[in-house]
């Protein structure tokens, strides 16, 4: 038992070393490019009409992959719900006042934020899942302090809708252009809100879809399973 | 070596005690505590590594919503870990 706790104590020092010893090397940052990153930078803006790399990666060229990245999300949410169902209980419990009255205050607040991340998918890092998984603590903190029961019928009916939007979007994709996910809307000038054809539709979409399935994990982790 | 390179080796520091701290306490609800302030504490570094989306899905992700589900099994199965 000793021997255990003082070999991982030595793994950690030594892990933490490494990265510091790498850090201290002092890597430079932008430098050596791989041929395909350098694709990317000198690419990116001109075919897809947006600026950030990285969401043209995870919408644009790699857009098929994140189709398949929700759906793994989806059989997750799935399989808790499947674990730990739970009804509508009638008994409310109050929060204590401290909590209920911040959260009231911090609850829009940490909305808005998630909103504009994921608005701004295409110009600004972030992204609809990091949006998503920002609503959906907003929502985990409501349901902490106020101990209402959220609607959970009009969690499923947001995340279903907007998978399919993904999934019709893409199939658009095939009739307006012959490809899964290709960009058919006008891409609009580089910078603008309004910008880069599908690729902010569709990172709305994978916001809704990844706030709403996280919404209903953490309820269900909260209140699902047998009755205490 | 730089203000912020210095802050670095802090920060990574504070990681390694509160890792311990995690791993060695027998009260639960703190070593999950603990546990969530390593995940703030990375995603500080992924900032400074320059990787803002990583940072936020970092701290969302892990500083909120996983140490969240952690107290709820915590509530449910009782506060300190036994022999």
């Amino acid at each position: 038992m000793r021997l255990k706790h003082i070999l991982a104590w030595v793994f950690v020092i030594l892990f933490v070393g490494v990265v510091a010893y790498s850090l201290q090397t002092e890597v430079p940052f932008g430098h050596d490019l791989t041929k395909l990153a350098k694709y990317y930078v000198d690419n990116t803006a001109k075919e897809t009409g947006i600026p950030n790399f990285v969401t043209a990666i995870v919408v644009s060229y790699r857009g098929f992959d994140t189709l398949g990245e929700v759906t793994v999300l989806l059989l997750a949410t799935l399989g808790v719900i499947g674990i730990l169902p739970w009804e509508k209980h009638e008994k409310v419990k109050k929060a204590h006042p401290v909590l209920l009255w911040g959260i009231r205050i911090v609850f829009p607040i940490i909305l808005l934020v998630g909103v504009y991340i994921v608005i701004h998918g295409h110009l600004t890092p972030g992204g609809g899942f990091q949006a998503g998984a920002v609503i959906a603590s907003a929502f985990m903190l409501y349901m902490v302090s106020l101990s209402t029961h959220l609607d959970l019928e009009a969690f499923a009916f947001t995340e279903s809708i907007a998978g399919t939007g993904f999934a019709l979007i893409g199939v658009a994709g095939i009739f307006a252009g012959g490809a899964f996910l290709y960009n058919f809307l006008p891409k609009g000038n580089l910078f603008d809100l309004f910008s880069g054809g599908i690729i902010p539709i569709v990172y709305i979409l994978i916001g809704l879809k990844v706030s709403s399935e996280l919404t209903e994990v953490v309820s269900h982790m909260m209140k699902g399973g047998a009755e205490q | 070596m730089t203000v912020v390179n210095f802050l670095i080796y802090v920060l990574m520091g504070l990681m390694v005690v509160m890792a311990i701290i995690a791993a060695e306490t027998k009260n639960l609800l703190s070593a999950a505590i603990f546990s969530g302030f390593i995940s703030l504490v990375v995603s500080m570094l992924f900032v400074y590594l320059q990787a803002p989306d990583v940072a936020m899905a970092e701290a969302a992700i892990g500083a909120a919503l996983s140490l969240a589900i952690i107290l709820f099994a915590i509530k449910r199965t009782g506060e300190v870990e036994e022999k």
